[in-house]
């Protein structure tokens, strides 16, 4: 059984095709293709991307790039079925551990950008779409249509956007953060910098340092910048938890 | 290609300005024949894209948008092919498939849509596509193509008037069309499945067809939205004889743009002499699709919002919600706007 799942969506420009089997509905393909110049870039972005991601993952994203033509291809991911992804609605308590386990698999994999100020970055680490689990509580991340390896981009930018979509649901949905949601953000980025991971661009103020580099360099997000939570955060907020983090870094 | 040329120089021995010509006349465009000639006169002195942002922007996305290539995914492409795109139109599912490697040919009654294809072609430098004037109901291919597309076709094949999208659908307007052509006429349903007979004898063995079209019992149509052909509230879901009534009063012309339901589609397709026909439901429109479900009830399991840029009136986002009502708990997969089939022979 095949489908479409998605056309041009958050400002893409790539058809999304599953393929799920009749009867087990377990999803057996992803294809996503293009015919346009952005939507073929960002196809070519995300199987670089898988390639880097493997080299470095001990779980690897089986992708295949065809170029059918030079104005049509398809990029073919076979998922890896014993990975999952977390539910929107889960506690905090729970979703405070997947995003340890999510800044414990950053380390590792871009374990080999310590102390540099510039890494590739995967441009959407939502912990919710893009990164998934397994029952041993391994990590995969996946989605890289975003993906830029120009080492151009901050170090730990990927964490800090992640833990600033974080505070961004919460603030919406009871309308204050939390003390332990506060504290957990400023640890985590405390341990980033421990691990080398925090580029020096990001010490001070590093949640305004975030959006203003964000904001700067829109061109990496391929025109889905608007996607992204962080850029939704109240300027209290921002504020506040840059207070914070430079009283600890 | 030269042996997609010589095929059809046999059919059509007349070829002139890059098209094959039948002889035979019709007309169906968003323009009419005074504005497709002032239009021209433009595009002799700049490229389509700017000629059409320029004359009429509003139909930009219609004639250029990628997003309305997305059903061809499901179509398994990956050899490639000879496919017949009937009804071209603008040409926006031609050049979806050129693009994918695949020698289209474009086949349309209107010979000035076909040179704006003609024009497009050259700017864009794709040579695999043949253009065919003709009247739908007339052609006569024979087991030559792996692919057909008819695309917002199907339910315009009983209507032999001239249309201009915008007149047609104005009441007012519409009642100066000569409704004498349809006299003569057979049975709508009839006439589309002789058509559709011809898909399939122009189809090798193995082939496959895409066809899209609106569903009869689209939610929407309950809810007020007016019949997406005739401009008439209730006239796609109503029974034929008093859909034709209603025609008759208010438009003074027969009601033929026949629309079906998912069974009656699949009906007449068996009946054309197409097997293993996959249907599928897409929201929230085939023109413009954000989703295509399986029409199944695994399938309509993976129905979620989706985006759709159009949803900007009160009463539109509330028929949205009507809609994931529906779908997502409901799964009435049966009343979902359109429908796609994919036919093979």
């Amino acid at each position: 059984m095949k489908y479409i799942k998605g056309v041009h969506r958050h400002g893409s420009e790539f058809i999304l095709t599953i393929k799920k089997d009749i009867k087990t509905n377990a999803i057996l393909n992803i294809e996503k293709t293009s015919t346009t110049i952005k939507g073929i870039r960002s196809l070519i972005s995300e199987y670089e991307g898988m390639r880097w991601y493997n080299k470095r993952s001990k779980h690897k994203i089986l992708s295949k790039l065809t170029k059918f033509t030079e104005t049509y291809q398809k990029l073919e991911i076979t998922p890896n079925e014993e990975f999952f992804h977390i539910d929107s609605k889960v506690p905090f308590i729970k979703l405070k551990y997947f995003l340890d386990l999510t800044i414990d698999h950053y380390i590792e994999a871009w374990s080999e950008y310590k102390n540099l100020p510039f890494a590739p970055i995967h441009g959407d680490l939502s912990l919710v779409g893009n990164v998934m689990f397994n029952k041993d509580n391994e990590v995969l991340i996946v989605d890289w249509e975003q993906f830029d390896d120009s080492m151009k981009i901050p170090t730990g930018l990927d964490i800090i956007i992640m833990l600033m979509e974080n505070i961004y649901y919460e603030e919406l949905k009871f309308k204050k953060i939390k003390k332990s949601t506060k504290k957990h953000f400023i640890n985590s980025v405390y341990n980033l910098n421990h691990a080398k991971l925090l580029s020096p661009l990001l010490f001070h103020n590093t949640t305004s340092k975030a959006l203003d580099f964000i904001n700067s360099h829109l061109g990496i997000w391929k025109g889905q910048h608007f996607k992204l939570p962080a850029l939704k955060l109240s300027k209290n907020t921002i504020y506040e938890m840059d207070n914070k983090i430079s009283s600890i870094l | 290609m030269s042996h997609i040329y010589n095929y059809l120089s046999k059919i059509y021995p007349n070829f002139s300005k890059g098209i094959f010509l039948s002889g035979k006349s019709g007309y169906w465009s968003n323009f009419s024949k005074d504005q497709n000639k002032i239009f021209f006169e433009l595009l002799e002195s700049t490229n389509c894209r700017t000629a059409i942002d320029t004359f009429a922007p509003q139909l930009r996305d219609m004639i250029f948008s990628e997003h309305r290539e997305a059903a061809l995914e499901l179509l398994d492409h990956d050899k490639k092919g000879i496919c017949i795109d009937y009804g071209a139109m603008w040409g926006v599912l031609t050049f979806g498939m050129a693009k994918r490697g695949h020698h289209v040919i474009a086949v349309d009654k209107t010979y000035d849509s076909l040179k704006f294809i003609y024009h497009r072609m050259r700017e864009e430098k794709l040579e695999s596509i043949s253009l065919v004037q003709d009247d739908l109901n007339d052609i006569n291919f024979s087991e030559i193509a792996d692919y057909a597309l008819v695309n917002g076709v199907l339910e315009w094949i009983p209507e032999k008037t001239d249309v201009v999208v915008d007149d047609y659908y104005d009441h007012k307007k519409s009642k100066n069309l000569n409704n004498i052509a349809s006299k003569n006429l057979k049975n709508p349903k009839q006439m589309q499945l002789d058509f559709l007979k011809k898909v399939f004898d122009s189809l090798k063995s193995g082939g496959k067809l895409l066809l899209s079209i609106e569903n009869r019992y689209n939610y929407e149509y309950f809810l007020g939205k007016a019949d997406p052909h005739s401009n008439i509230l209730y006239t796609s879901f109503l029974p034929r004889k008093i859909s034709n009534l209603i025609s008759r009063i208010f438009k003074k012309k027969d009601y033929r743009t026949y629309i079906y339901s998912f069974a009656e589609l699949k009906i007449l397709l068996k009946e054309a002499g197409f097997s293993e026909i996959n249907d599928f439901c897409c929201f929230p429109h085939y023109q413009f699709p954000s989703l295509i479900l399986p029409n199944s009830k695994n399938g309509i399991l993976d129905y979620d919002a989706y985006e759709n840029k159009d949803r900007i009136t009160l009463k539109q986002k509330i028929a949205f919600k009507i809609e994931l009502f529906l779908m997502k708990f409901l799964k009435a997969r049966n009343f979902c706007p359109s429908i796609i089939i994919v036919a093979s022979k």
